[in-house]
């Protein structure tokens, strides 16, 4: 026998072994999720696009405004034929508002892998992100969350992290129960504040209610998590959960009792955007301090290409 | 059958959409589960699935591919999974025992070798895997496994070539033990 032949039988055995049947509580949840989910139809012109196509018509006018005066301009320089055009004001220009310096050492481009201390920065669907690293050994992985950045080991009891949820936000399933969430999901509006009150009522967590919040310039809500000092997490296994998991929302699983998540939620230009700070509670001083840094440095602003400005 | 409640589903007939998830939802939790190699996140991909098919049901054109429709969310909703596993991250989760599901006979394979096959199929790529289960366990063309995920039949032959070549060396590897006398 053909030895790749050989070699497929034997992996298709081996694909064969394995559940085929879904889960009752898996088709329970799912029933439970249609109900409060919404199918979309076909809109042509969604908030957004709206907004676009007004800004295009506005630059439109303003660029035939322009060119008038420009035009107006060169005719009177040029003593055109006819009526001598009645002195205008020469319009003054308007300084736009300048941006504010640059510190002395310019940002570096954030990659992934091991992050040097220093000013980076990152562009993320259209705004630029800019945050000090203050120490060394955090690791940088960019793609899925938007931004992570870490430092410490999950297995170990010193950890912590900042991140970032954009256009790819998961928290579009929040659980509501904690330790046993498979089928407790629930769907928030689209707001921010509903987003922070689903998070504020997850059973299973020390919350905080919601508070107002500002991230350079950018205005949301806060709400705070707390994974309950008295659980297990051998392994980073829920102990005593069905599934080994305790969960927030989807894709967001906690790995230690005392697990703290600061969750910032704030609208992007209209999108959804999560920042969030995570620590363990053995975290050591000196990480919290670059931890704290790290958020407290971040600043957002449109970047190349971006959308305008809705801070 | 299908066509009537894909009609009814599309004007928002939650239980027709009900119905379609029963008839679909064995062969895509299947599907999930041995790409991902994890049940919880297959059921999560299972879940984002129907989820998606729900919200997006006008997109689907033609009636009669809902299956292969539901195929490539699917895969999407392991793609994504699959990113969430690779790091840590804020999701990270370790495998455990728990995750191999209920088995059905499989004495033939050793333990070992199931091993080294469960292995060499976790360093495969997400979209490697996708297509080594559409292939060796749907049963899919590499033209079918094209059109349903929506990449072209050279890219499908590349995956499929890079992916089987992985497995054989993991059996190869399994044969050198067993000759050898490490594991067997």
């Amino acid at each position: 026998m053909n030895p790749q032949t050989r070699a497929d039988q034997v992996f298709e055995s081996w694909l064969v072994d394995g559940p085929t049947r879904m889960p009752e509580h898996l088709v329970d949840s799912i029933v439970t999720q249609l109900e409060q989910t919404h199918q979309r139809k076909h809109v042509w012109l969604p908030g957004r696009e709206q907004t676009n196509r007004m800004m295009i018509a506005v630059g439109g006018v303003a660029a035939v405004a322009l060119l008038a005066v420009v035009g107006l301009y060169f005719v009177g320089r040029g003593g055109g034929i006819g009526v001598q055009p009645t002195p205008t004001a020469t319009p003054v220009p308007t300084l736009s508002p300048r941006a504010t310096p640059v510190p002395t050492s310019s940002p570096t481009a954030l990659v992934g892998g091991t992050v040097a201390t220093g000013r980076h920065f990152i562009d993320v669907q259209g705004y630029r992100y800019t945050f000090d690293v203050g120490g060394n050994d955090w690791q940088a992985s960019i793609g899925s969350p938007d931004i992570l950045v870490t430092k410490g080991a999950i297995k170990g009891s010193s950890f912590a992290a900042m991140w970032l949820w954009g256009q790819s936000d998961p928290s579009q399933v929040v659980w509501t129960q904690a330790c046993q969430w498979s089928g407790t999901g629930v769907t928030p509006g689209p707001a921010v504040s509903d987003l922070a009150t689903a998070i504020s009522g997850l059973q299973g967590f020390e919350t905080t209610q919601p508070t107002n919040v500002t991230v350079s310039g950018y205005t949301g809500e806060e709400v705070q998590l707390t994974v309950p000092t008295g659980l297990s997490f051998a392994a980073g296994s829920a102990q005593g959960c069905p599934q080994g998991q305790y969960r927030s929302w989807d894709g967001r699983y906690y790995q230690a009792a005392g697990q703290k998540d600061d969750v910032r939620i704030i609208d992007l230009g209209g999108v959804r955007t999560l920042i969030i700070t995570s620590q363990f509670p053995g975290t050591d001083a000196q990480t919290l301090t670059e931890q704290s840094q790290m958020f407290d440095s971040l600043e957002i602003a449109p970047g190349p290409a971006s959308p305008s400005p809705t801070p | 059958m299908d066509r009537d409640l894909i009609g009814r589903a599309k004007r928002g007939d939650r239980d027709a959409f009900t119905a379609l998830v029963l008839q679909h939802g064995d062969r895509l939790y299947s599907v999930g589960y041995r790409i991902l190699r994890d049940a919880s996140r297959a059921e999560d991909a299972v879940q984002q699935t129907f989820l998606t098919a729900w919200r997006e049901l006008h997109r689907l054109r033609d009636d009669d591919r809902l299956e292969a429709w539901l195929y490539r969310l699917l895969v999407n909703a392991c793609y994504a999974e699959a990113r969430h596993t690779r790091r840590w991250q804020p999701g990270l989760r370790l495998i455990t025992d728990t995750d191999v599901g209920p088995t059905t006979d499989d004495s033939h394979l050793t333990v070992e070798l199931r091993d080294q096959l469960e292995r060499a199929f976790r360093r495969l790529t997400a979209e490697q895997r996708a297509v080594l289960v559409m292939h060796h366990y749907v049963g899919l063309s590499g033209a079918e496994i094209a059109d349903a995920l929506g990449v072209s039949p050279g890219t499908v032959r590349s995956r499929l070539h890079y992916a089987r070549q992985e497995m054989r060396a993991a059996l190869d590897a399994d044969a050198r033990l067993v000759a050898e006398g490490g594991l067997a």
